[in-house]
């Protein structure tokens, strides 16, 4: 008997829940359909569902067997693809991951120079957090890596770093987000009072244990700091008026109950630093560069770290005056 | 469990954004050993105190030196630095044990550099070979090293060397932390821990020199580093820090009341260049504490 094809009709008719619809999903008729999942009972030696007047339930045995059905189905879908695959001209495949924290712009400018660069690959950008992008990087399921800073890699060749700045998302209640504010910038120390919407610690410990300092640095020391991933919640944390955060979409581009505005001096960045294993060969060698490029489109990104300030000297470290 | 433990230190030093090794081991039970990356090398900073002490006592045992006689460190010749007769502006006049004393409680430049030009870079690499620490190349005192360093940086000036340190984006490129470097004092934590234990072990030099050292190590006076993980009044934590821009390290020992000891020592280098980080100090401390729990 045809397994596979019987198990798609058992997993058709447990989605379907009904024998005529499964029947046209998969165009065949019902007797047909009603005949392979007796077959596959009798192979199994199972009862996999119960006909009644409203429809079809699943028995407990079917419940059981389903997801390996699917997984099954999935496998030789995999199959149908690699051969599919092997019959066409070869097309590379270009994985680049980036570290959380981009807007929707960035990424459309850096999926953009990709195309530009190797116009005959696919190109396969996906969000990826640092420490998993080091074990993607490391066993080459992903070719470039846009790493958030400070990144501990070992092992892998170490490219640009690029500084994108951060604005603040403020309440449009606040004054700094006034149209009628007398700057166009607000300062950390002018969110005190608030809350802090940061993107989960664990994504980028170092990075946000930065953040908070450079907070405390200048002022701000929030009254609570809440880990939220998802987008959506910041913006609605943020528009009840009791929170702020911080993000790279430009400035003026909240969305009437929230507001993007700069920060005065720029005391935040997201930090990326571009990485790979080994060297990089055609066609993928001008990547780098090009995603830098897609980074540094808009003038609110630079490649060079703040000016060096007057250290301050610790343990061997000499006290120096110019 | 120590394959947990690892794994705990691993992550405490990723949490921190650094590039961390560690070697401890217990000194009344020699089998009890942890490592994270204990044989690499890293560039040792002020840890390099720690060969010298010992090489400037194996001196002191073979009447070479007489460690009260007094000698005057001029202003003018002394190497810079932040604390102890490197931050002072007069002459001053100390005998060789507490010159000792304070380069290894202070991490006083002028005291080592003033050591080892009587020492001498022949008998602190006997002293490493004496002891089996095959990993650990002395090349140069502080003074060497910061001309080293403005020549790498292509500087004019220690303060211009240390500003371009921290303006460039990647400290893997910067030849004064590269341990492949011939011209940078490097060591491994196993030789640390190795150092330690004959000088706990009275094998490092005489009993009484031995002493010595174990005294002037307990004056250590940073406490954010390995004594920070060890907070009670009855436990001892004697140690040498280094600290350069990226890199925070220290060695030392732990010792119960009930005799038990562990020598434990950190290795940490920061992919910031940053002089203050607090969370790397906290690091060294964490990566200690799992790591004599689990020895113990």
């Amino acid at each position: 008997m045809d397994l596979v094809r019987h198990l798609e009709y058992f997993t058709t008719v447990a989605r379907e829940r009904h024998f005529g619809r499964a029947a046209q999903r998969l165009g065949i008729r019902q007797p047909p359909l009603s005949q392979g999942l007796k077959r596959l009972e009798t192979e199994l030696g199972l009862h996999l569902c119960e006909r009644d007047s409203r429809g079809v339930t699943l028995t407990e045995a079917g419940h059981a067997l389903l997801p390996a059905a699917h997984r099954v189905l999935d496998e030789v879908e995999q199959l149908r693809l690699l051969a599919r695959r092997q019959e066409e001209p070869a097309r590379t495949r270009i994985t680049v991951r980036i570290a959380p924290g981009l807007g929707s712009n960035h990424y459309a400018a850096l999926v953009a120079a990709c195309h530009r660069v190797a116009p005959d690959a696919d190109v396969d950008v996906t969000e990826q957090p640092t420490t998993d992008q080091l074990g993607d990087l490391h066993s080459s399921r992903a070719d470039i890596g846009v790493l958030r800073e400070p990144a501990v890699a070992r092992g892998l060749t170490l490219g640009p770093q690029v500084g994108v700045v951060l604005n603040c998302l403020l309440p449009a209640a606040h004054p700094a987000a006034q149209p009628t504010a007398e700057t166009s910038y607000v300062r950390l120390r002018d969110l005190t009072g608030h809350h802090l919407v940061l993107p989960p610690r664990h994504q980028a410990p170092a990075a946000y244990d930065d953040v908070v300092a450079t907070c405390e640095r200048h002022g701000f020391l929030p009254e609570s700091i809440d880990d939220v991933g998802d987008e959506r919640l910041v913006r609605g944390l943020v528009a009840s008026g009791t929170h702020v955060s911080f993000t790279t979409d430009s400035p003026g581009s909240g969305n009437g109950e929230s507001v993007v505005v700069p920060i005065e001096n720029e005391p935040l960045t997201l930090l990326l630093r571009l990485a790979w294993r080994g060297e990089l060969r055609d066609p993928i060698e001008g990547l780098p560069s090009a995603i830098v490029g897609a980074l540094l489109r808009r003038d609110d990104a630079d490649t060079s770290l703040r000016p060096a300030h007057t250290p301050r000297a610790v343990s061997e470290l000499p006290r120096t005056t110019t | 469990m120590n394959e947990n433990t690892v794994q705990r230190i691993q992550r405490c030093f990723d949490d921190a954004g650094v590039f961390g090794h560690l070697h401890a081991t217990a000194l009344h039970d020699r089998r009890r050993e942890i490592g994270v990356l204990p044989d690499e090398q890293v560039v040792l900073a002020s840890v390099f105190k720690l060969p010298l002490v010992i090489a400037f006592a194996q001196m002191v045992d073979a009447g070479e030196i007489d460690a009260a006689e007094q000698t005057t460190l001029d202003a003018s010749e002394r190497s810079p630095g932040p604390t102890g007769f490197a931050a002072m502006v007069d002459p001053v006049t100390v005998s060789w044990r507490d010159a000792a004393r304070s380069m290894m409680a202070v991490s006083d430049n002028a005291a080592a550099d003033a050591l080892l030009d009587v020492v001498g870079l022949g008998r602190v690499s006997g002293a490493l070979d004496s002891l089996g620490a095959r990993s650990t190349r002395i090349v140069s005192g502080i003074r060497d090293f910061y001309t080293t360093l403005v020549e790498d940086c292509g500087s004019t000036s220690l303060g211009e060397a240390i500003r371009y340190i921290q303006s460039v984006t990647s400290l893997a490129d910067l030849a004064s932390f590269d341990p492949a470097n011939p011209r940078n004092n490097v060591g491994t934590c196993r030789d640390m821990t190795r150092m330690l234990e004959a000088v706990w072990r009275d094998r490092a030099a005489s009993s009484e020199q031995c002493a010595f050292i174990r005294g002037v190590m307990a004056q250590q006076v940073w406490a954010q580093r390995l004594s920070a993980a060890f907070p009670f009044d009855d436990v001892v934590v004697s140690g040498k820090t280094g600290t350069f821009v990226a890199l925070r390290h220290e060695a030392g020992v732990v010792e119960y009341p009930n005799g038990e000891s562990y020598a434990v020592a950190v290795f940490t280098m920061s992919t910031r260049a940053r002089l203050i980080l607090p969370a790397a100090d906290a690091a060294i401390a964490q990566a200690a504490k799992l790591a004599v729990a689990a020895l113990r």
